[in-house]
């Protein structure tokens, strides 16, 4: 934990307010962004990231110092996610098969490099990792936005260690094989220099 | 040769399965393949995070209040509860034991040999007899003093978080 979090949290628990509001403004962002690879909708992830923090704020006595609290506080807006989720009556997982990761350059004209390359590529990726399902957004997001290890991933989510390794897996064969649909559904046009 | 497969390239990239070294090395299909998931990975770790609402930490902040007052108010009554039945309960327990029922007042008692009469005073009726305990009891300094010290520990209970809350702010 940085040793900011833990001036912060120090302050919080002798009563400081402000110190709270700096602790949102630290982390609002990038939990939000969790909540919203799981929730896919702007109100609701706010509606429970508020939640979140909420808890976060009321339960802060019971956190223990030697804990990273970005991975206590994450545990917490996923859980609250997930409640949300099963209130939607919604299924967190969804099954795919081998040929739903299947590689889309087989017949394609251009390489998956080349296309990859391509100046539309972080706009393509941004607008499919917002696409992938729920559990697959959130722990390609912890991983990758977070930059979180395994272990961390296994504490937020709840899920053995087997689990979190194929659903990222997975997640990233998912997140290859829609962005290469792009380039193979429509030809590069070539960018001006 | 046998090519790694997607996931066997995914373990190599994130440093899992370093037996896949030799081959990537010698193999330009996969070490294409594995270009493909390096850049996917560098493009994922660029991608933009989410943007909360401006308001965003004040209407969290507003909330953090609400619960708090909600805590104070759900809290007050039931400490006063408590130091009300406890200062009532030992009142009771003071009264009952503490001081006996009145009895009939003997001690002015007067026997007149002559007259050949005997005279008492009868002791108060019931309610009089609650109203002069009651009257001894409150006049008593001990009892003035665990009264009014009941009274004062209810009240600093009840508004204990009112009273640290306004401490905090000075």
């Amino acid at each position: 934990m940085s040793q900011r979090d833990h001036e912060l949290i120090e302050h919080i628990l002798r009563g400081s307010h402000s110190a709270f509001a700096e602790l949102v403004d630290a982390y609002k962002d990038r939990a939000f962004t969790l909540a919203m690879r799981m929730l896919k909708n702007r109100a609701d992830a706010e509606e429970a990231l508020q939640d979140a923090f909420v808890r976060v704020f009321k339960s802060l006595k019971t956190f223990k110092n030697e804990a990273n609290f970005s991975t206590w506080l994450y545990r917490i807006v996923y859980n609250v996610c997930l409640t949300a989720i099963r209130k939607r009556g919604e299924h967190l997982l969804v099954k795919l098969d081998d040929e739903d990761c299947k590689n889309e350059f087989s017949s394609g004209e251009i390489s998956p490099l080349e296309a990859l390359e391509s100046a539309e590529i972080q706009q393509i990726m941004d607008v499919e990792i917002k696409r992938l399902p729920p559990n697959y957004g959130a722990i390609f997001t912890l991983f990758y936005v977070q930059e979180m290890s395994y272990d961390d991933i296994c504490t937020v989510t709840g899920m053995p260690l087997g689990t979190v390794k194929t659903q990222l897996h997975r997640a990233r064969l998912l997140l290859k094989k829609n962005v290469e649909r792009h380039f193979t559904e429509r030809p590069i046009v070539p960018q001006k220099l | 040769m046998k090519h790694l497969s997607d996931i066997e390239l995914l373990e190599y990239l994130d440093g899992e399965n370093s037996s896949a070294a030799g081959h990537v090395d010698n193999c330009a299909r996969c070490r294409s393949s594995l270009a493909v998931f390096k850049k996917l990975r560098e493009t994922a770790v660029e991608s933009e995070l989410e943007r909360t609402a401006a308001q965003f930490t004040s209407r969290v902040m507003a909330e953090v209040l609400t619960s708090e007052e909600q805590v104070v108010k759900m809290q007050i009554p039931h400490y006063w509860r408590i130091g009300i039945l406890l200062a009532a309960a030992c009142v009771i327990i003071l009264v009952v034991f503490h001081f006996p029922a009145a009895a009939p007042d003997i001690s002015n008692m007067k026997l007149d040999i002559m007259q050949r009469t005997l005279s008492f005073e009868f002791a108060p009726s019931k309610t009089g007899q609650i109203v002069q305990n009651l009257n001894r009891f409150f006049k008593n300094p001990v009892v003035i003093m665990f009264s009014v010290a009941a009274i004062v520990m209810s009240i600093l209970a009840g508004f204990e978080r009112v009273i640290v809350q306004w401490i905090k702010r000075f």
